[in-house]
């Protein structure tokens, strides 16, 4: 157990050096940021010289060099516009996305398990239909289009909820419903394909030979089989509802890591982007880990001895 | 002896879509109690469906028993709710599947699995029930039965999985364990010791058996009557001694010449020529009249009815009256 964890350990560290290596570089391809964060009429000199001080007319690389030196002693630098710590602002925001993208999880997890089971028993019932035709749709609305109708409808007709903002359980449930809604349609759908996969399986014919009864059957034997490609799935979106949902953010004015991500991009202000960068690739890498122990828990056949 | 299991001009449909095709037709044939019945074909030719029937385990939405009857112990199995379905099934009658590889779910126990029937059938304190599985593993020869319970089946090798799933048809001391190719996926050394431990088992049991399988061996060694299918029906029927001996039926007799011997050294082997007919290209005349050397035009123009000779019954019209058959439906 001990060398599977520092295997995986080793692993993160890689994926997270890698992602901020590309980001890096890739971001300094949108060019110098410095004229941004001066008045129009500052002169060329003046520019220079705040060119200087930030440290942006140095050699790509003397510039990688520092930031990855600084990076491993925890420090992304200040934010070029406020001059706050960028890591700070970044981990600011955090607890936002984490209530966020966990209120989503719960509510997909929630909804969607018990729909696909069923729809799998049930198999070519109207039920089924009904439930196949609704993950379609749950997939096909573009999040913003959906949020921007439930802010409509919730907020505006009826006055029930607010449209934006964060801070209490009012306010977090138009987005987390938002965000929720794809993965509901998308967790649906797979536990509904593996269920079925799973119940035709031997071993199912097998538990029916001996009697075991259709309750047992569907939600003992076959569903603690599903759960394990159904984990690396869910592990897989966890990290996107952490990372990626910027639009539903954005939407909604949610005070998440990801909206200050892409406010930070269209600012340049790179300390930030590389700090927030720094924190969903590592919180990605965790929840995968953590997905990969689940999935040892439910498949004996990896189980780390 | 009495008949344990009746199986009475069974006629079971499949449903796909449109079409429907009918892989059983007019089986009839009885497993008396004490006995080893063999129910010998090849591939496609019903065994495992009729199996199937018998468990009351065929899909429900796609296939039908159309006509004829299943009877268990006096019970009707045809018309039975699937709660006395799940009554009887692991209880009084078991099942032993081909697969042994797949056939134990993977994310259990092999304590948790055996656990399951007990629970359903029996009451049992948990104590009793631990101890009722550790008697059956030890009975079917599985050594260090208190560890195994706590493994995984991918622990355990093929025929320990094998000899897992025979334990788990024997927990509930059934009436009838119905053997569909128990042995066909394991290796020969390990498909002998399998077969000798469903051999001791019965005889030590007041068990019946119903032996599905292809190995005319495996039939030679193990049964006391044997049935014969061909094309989802029963060709013939009769003591083992006496198929092998004195086989009736064109089919069998192609068959058992179809078995290598060890004294000749031929260059090809015997096969019946042609191929089983599929459901749906099946017509008026006799199923196995067009590889059948002895077809005469009757054959193709109406099925054969059953004749018996003594206690050997076949299914063909080379067996009418003019060769002292008997007329026996």
């Amino acid at each position: 157990m001990l060398d599977f964890v520092v295997k995986r350990s080793l692993q993160v560290i890689i994926v997270v050096f890698l992602a901020l290596t590309a980001v890096f570089f890739l971001i300094r391809l949108s060019g110098d940021p410095t004229a941004l964060f001066l008045p129009p009429d500052t002169s060329r000199e003046q520019i220079e010289e705040y060119r200087e001080i930030l440290g942006f007319n140095r050699p790509l690389y003397v510039q990688y060099g520092e930031f990855v030196g600084n990076a491993i002693q925890g420090d992304f630098g200040q934010s070029l516009r406020s001059g706050e710590s960028a890591l700070g602002l970044v981990l600011a925001r955090l607890p936002a996305t984490f209530q966020l993208a966990f209120s989503a999880l719960f509510i997909s997890l929630l909804i969607s398990i018990p729909l696909g089971v069923l729809a799998a028993y049930k198999r070519n019932s109207i039920f089924d239909r009904i439930a196949v035709a609704a993950t379609v749709v749950g997939q096909a609305i573009p999040s913003f289009w959906l949020g921007l109708l439930l802010i409509y409808t919730f907020a505006v007709s009826f006055s029930l909820l607010p449209s934006s903002g964060g801070g209490s359980i009012v306010h977090l449930i138009l987005p987390s419903v938002t965000l929720a809604t794809y993965s509901i349609a998308r967790f649906t759908r797979f536990t509904r394909s593996t269920m079925l996969d799973v119940l035709r399986k031997d071993y199912i014919r097998t538990a029916k030979a001996s009697g075991a009864p259709t309750g047992s059957l569907v939600l003992k034997y076959a569903l603690k089989n599903s759960l394990i490609p159904i984990i690396t799935l869910v592990a897989l979106d966890l990290g996107t509802l952490l990372g990626g949902a910027v639009v539903v953010e954005m939407v909604f004015a949610w005070p998440g890591v990801g909206r200050l991500l892409l406010q930070s991009l269209l600012n340049r202000d790179f300390p930030i982007v590389l700090a927030g960068v720094f924190i969903i690739a590592f919180i990605y890498s965790i929840v995968n880990f953590i997905a990969d122990i689940l999935y040892a828990y439910v498949n004996p056949q990896i189980r780390v001895k | 002896m009495t008949n344990l299991l009746e199986v009475n001009n069974l006629n079971i449909c499949f449903r796909n879509g449109k079409s429907i095709t009918q892989p059983i037709r007019n089986v009839n044939f009885t497993v008396r109690s004490g006995e080893i019945l063999g129910i010998v074909g090849e591939s496609g030719c019903g065994k495992s469906v009729t199996s199937l029937a018998v468990m009351g385990l065929l899909p429900p939405k796609s296939s039908e028993i159309t006509k004829g009857e299943i009877i268990f112990n006096e019970q009707h199995i045809e018309k039975m709710s699937e709660k006395q379905l799940q009554n009887i099934r692991g209880n009084e009658v078991s099942m032993i599947f081909q697969e042994p590889m797949t056939s134990l779910n993977p994310v259990f126990t092999i304590g948790q699995q055996l656990m399951e029937p007990l629970k359903q059938h029996k009451s049992l304190t948990k104590v009793q029930r631990k101890e009722r599985i550790i008697e059956v593993l030890k009975q079917v020869g599985i050594p260090r039965a208190e560890q195994i319970i706590d493994e995984y089946p991918h622990q355990l090798s093929g025929g320990m999985r094998q000899r897992v799933m025979i334990s788990l048809a024997l927990l509930c001391e059934p009436k009838l364990l119905i053997a569909d190719e128990p042995t066909t996926a394991l290796d020969v050394t390990i498909q002998a010791q399998i077969l000798e431990l469903l051999k001791r088992i019965i005889a030590e049991t007041n068990m019946s058996m119903m032996l599905i399988t292809h190995d005319l061996g495996v039939i030679a060694e193990m049964c006391h009557r044997v049935v014969v299918m061909y094309a989802g029906s029963v060709v013939e029927e009769a003591s083992v001694e006496e198929l092998f001996d004195n086989p009736l039926h064109p089919y069998t007799k192609g068959l058992l010449k179809s078995l290598p011997s060890q004294n000749e050294r031929k260059s090809a082997l015997y096969s019946i020529a042609g191929q089983v007919p599929r459901p749906n290209e099946l017509g008026q005349g006799c199923a196995f009249a067009n590889r059948c050397e002895f077809a005469t035009e009757r054959c193709l123009t109406a099925a054969p009815p059953v004749f018996s000779v003594a206690q050997h019954k076949a299914k063909c019209w080379l067996l009418d009256e003019t060769v002292g058959g008997v007329f026996s439906e």
